[in-house]
């Protein structure tokens, strides 16, 4: 007996509840948590951190090109700041799109948008609580990376105190609290990739597309900002804001960056959705929904994609130079301070800061004449140490100064000691002073 | 002005896709509880006009009333009461096939536990914990008719619901069809199964070229319709030909396949046939006549119709229903 034929219609009560927003948000999120690709960047983000510890640690080499590298066996807080150095450009933008930027995309590429949008919620409703979704899975993410890596660096290799960015020592509670606050402040940038992985995703319609293209965006400014070092430009990519956290690693801490960078991450997010919303709304949906890329179409915006990054470029040649000598002096003159003071404090000498008087003077070799400005690895800085036992002590660094303005500063082992030395209290340190990192901070 | 006993009116429907223009003026009616058929050759217009339904499409102009109520762009769809799918339907392969009617359950906001009473009308629940990505085309179309089924609907749009379906499949789908229609439901069904809309829809729009070349009850069609045509394969098909003007009440033309179609009443057909044996022109092969509905189809259209597989076997030479 065929059972279509002994009933037609579901015989349970109808009664159909009130759905919207809510309702797409959540029926997403499970759809999410049901695929493979966001499972695994979970995974990655969970055990990335760990796995980067342990290996690490079994190195006698630190990754000193990252801002906090050097440190990553002197201190456990100097992990979570080093996977926000790697994460910041690249590594966001690639996790927040596995799902933003597969969110629309994946309905075309299943043909499925003609099942989801004939139900009870309206294409305003899918739109948002799909968006919704997305920024839902950055925020967790970016929220799994702080706790996994904090946990991998406390655990694997220590507490201990930790170097800032302007060679002050750094309690472990206060380091603590500042690398809540540094994952706060590049959630922002996070989240406005993940508008831009929408945005990839809805005009697409391809999933591929939808996933590389924010972290193709996020390289194109990268490569504006090594064109230049100027402060408007630079300020409008969207790649700055994973900087500002810097600001809250120097002393005293600089947090116009934070504001300057949230506005931006506003202002891109609200163009993205903005943008996303219109073409989600007027779209006809035909044919199975898959479209094919477009060659034509893709053509068109790669040449858009680089004429944008060529004007970029040429402004930021142009542009207004915030990294002048002045600047990286006056950062210079702080950071060596502190960290001869906590060099001093280590071989068991008791250095006030108030008696310490260091006068830095930098200048680019490449500079003849006029004052030298701009990113470079050809700055050198000579800092001459008076008072708190030194008389006109001169050291010499070599200095390579990176577009956003952190530098790394090389010493003469002859004159500052080698990298390790023997502490006053018995064991070995890393000197301080052998090499530092620091940052000037972009007004 | 619409009543309660329209289900849908559509006027003048206009829908261009650059320089195609899929409807041009379209005009629909469909009475409430009536299961109507929409039929047409392909690039006829009738998968737009269930997009266009379904708020997948705008139309550039024109008006619709679904159940009583002003379309909108919107969504017509947040109107409760409709459902169905257009062209075959799809669903997360990811998922299971009880996981996918879950979400859309949700997303329809009713209660899950309809989901078990859905799965068993379509007879999928021993298939229900399995990934509908490994469902075959049939599997997913029951799948789509239990989507449908989820919302209880009073207007059910179904686009080609028996493609990929056994014999059986079908049959069982047709049978679910009239149950719904018994129970009030007002049902579309757009098809290029002619035997099908014959066989279980109460109206019927021919649609061409984006209009609807003719629109009235299945009695009326009847009525109507041409005399009814067979296909024959003969010997020579050019003498067929030519016998067939000088014989009354014969007209013949090839279709593509390479058949011919012979258009006849049932006397002129068999002096016709007398005729081609006494020439020498063997009738190799004389398939049973076309629907009234079929017939019609082919005057109003000229479009050969697709014939499926659940449609029956050919008669043998000579025996015509």
């Amino acid at each position: 007996m065929s059972i279509a034929t002994t009933r037609a219609a579901p015989t349970g009560a109808t009664r159909l509840r009130p759905t919207g927003i809510g309702t797409v948000y959540r029926v997403e999120l499970a759809k999410i948590a049901s695929q493979l690709l966001p499972r695994i960047a979970a995974a990655v983000c969970l055990v990335g951190p760990f796995a980067f510890t342990i290996f690490i640690n079994t190195q006698t080499s630190v990754p000193a090109d990252a801002l906090f590298g050097r440190w990553v066996h002197s201190s456990g807080f100097a992990i979570p700041f080093v996977v926000l150095v790697f994460g910041g450009i690249v590594g966001f933008p690639l996790i927040t799109a596995v799902v933003a930027g597969d969110l629309f995309a994946s309905e075309d590429g299943y043909a499925t948008w003609k099942t989801m949008l004939t139900r009870s919620c309206s294409r305003g409703d899918i739109f948002a609580g799909k968006c919704l979704a997305g920024v839902t899975f950055s925020a967790a993410m970016v929220a799994l990376l702080v706790v996994s890596s904090t946990l991998a660096g406390v655990l694997v290799v220590g507490t201990q105190p930790l170097i800032g960015l302007s060679g002050q020592v750094l309690d472990p509670g206060r380091a603590l609290v500042l690398i809540l606050e540094s994952f706060a402040v590049a959630l922002a940038p996070a989240l406005a990739f993940t508008c831009v992985g929408i945005l990839f995703s809805v005009v697409s319609r391809n999933s591929m597309i939808g996933v590389l293209g924010p972290p193709v965006v996020g390289l194109l400014m990268l490569l504006v900002s090594l064109m230049g070092s100027g402060v408007v430009v630079r300020s409008m990519l969207l790649i700055t804001p994973f900087d500002a956290w810097h600001g809250l690693l120097v002393a005293p801490a600089h947090i116009t960056p934070l504001w300057v960078g949230a506005l931006v991450c506003a202002a891109y997010a609200f163009l993205c959705l903005d943008a996303a919303r219109r073409s989600f709304r007027r779209r006809d949906f035909t044919g199975d929904g898959r479209a094919a890329v477009s060659w034509s179409r893709f053509g068109r915006g790669v040449l858009v994609a680089l004429g944008i990054t060529g004007i970029l470029a040429l402004g930021a040649a142009f542009d207004r130079r915030w990294i002048t000598s002045h600047r990286l002096e006056r950062s210079v003159d702080t950071t060596f301070k502190n960290l001869l003071i906590a060099q001093q404090d280590l071989l068991g000498n008791q250095v006030k800061e108030r008696s310490l008087l260091v006068f830095p003077l930098c200048k680019r070799d490449s500079v003849v004449r006029g004052p030298s400005s701009g990113a470079g690895d050809d700055w050198g800085c000579d800092v001459i140490v008076d008072g708190g036992g030194f008389r006109g002590l001169s050291v010499s660094y070599s200095i390579t100064v990176r577009p956003n303005g952190c530098y790394t500063a090389d010493g003469p082992p002859l004159v500052i000691g080698p990298l390790r030395i023997q502490k006053a209290g018995g064991g070995v340190a890393v000197n301080p002073l052998y090499a530092f990192d620091g940052c000037m901070i972009a007004p | 002005m619409p009543d309660d006993r329209t289900a849908i009116e559509a006027r003048s429907l206009v829908k261009s896709f650059g320089d195609v223009r899929a409807l041009d003026g379209f005009d629909i009616k469909v009475k409430s509880g009536q299961v109507h058929g929409l039929v047409g050759p392909n690039g006829a217009g009738k998968t737009t006009l269930l997009r266009i339904l379904f708020s997948l499409v705008s139309p550039d102009s024109g008006s619709i009333t679904l159940l009583g109520r002003d379309w909108n762009a919107a969504g017509s769809i947040r109107m409760h009461g409709m459902g169905g799918f257009v062209e075959d339907p799809r669903f997360y392969p990811y998922l299971t096939a009880r996981r996918n009617l879950e979400f859309l359950a949700d997303l329809d906001g009713v209660d899950r536990r309809l989901v078990d009473e859905v799965l068993d009308l379509v007879r999928l629940t021993d298939r229900a914990d399995r990934k509908v990505g490994g469902f075959s085309s049939g599997m997913r179309q029951r799948l789509g008719l239990a989507a449908s089924l989820l919302r209880s609907p009073r207007l059910l749009l179904l686009d080609e619901p028996t493609v990929g379906l056994d014999p059986s499949g079908a049959r069982e789908v047709l049978a679910l069809v009239r149950g719904l229609s018994a129970e009030g439901t007002t049902i579309l069904i757009s098809s290029h199964n002619m035997t099908e809309v014959d066989g279980v829809c109460d109206s019927v729009t021919v649609m061409r070229e984006g209009r609807s070349a003719w629109h009235g009850s299945m009695e009326r069609l009847r009525s109507e319709a041409p005399a009814p045509a067979h296909r024959m394969w003969t010997s020579d098909d050019v003498r067929a030909k030519d016998v067939a003007l000088v014989e009354p009440g014969v007209s013949v033309v090839p279709d593509p396949e390479g058949w011919l179609t012979v258009s006849a009443d049932r006397e002129p057909l068999d002096a016709y046939v007398i005729a081609l044996g006494r020439l020498g022109v063997a009738v190799r092969r004389l398939e049973m006549p076309m629907t009234a509905l079929e017939s019609m189809f082919l005057a109003l259209t000229g479009a050969e119709i697709d014939r499926f597989a659940t449609r029956d076997q050919p008669d043998e030479i000579g025996v015509t229903r």
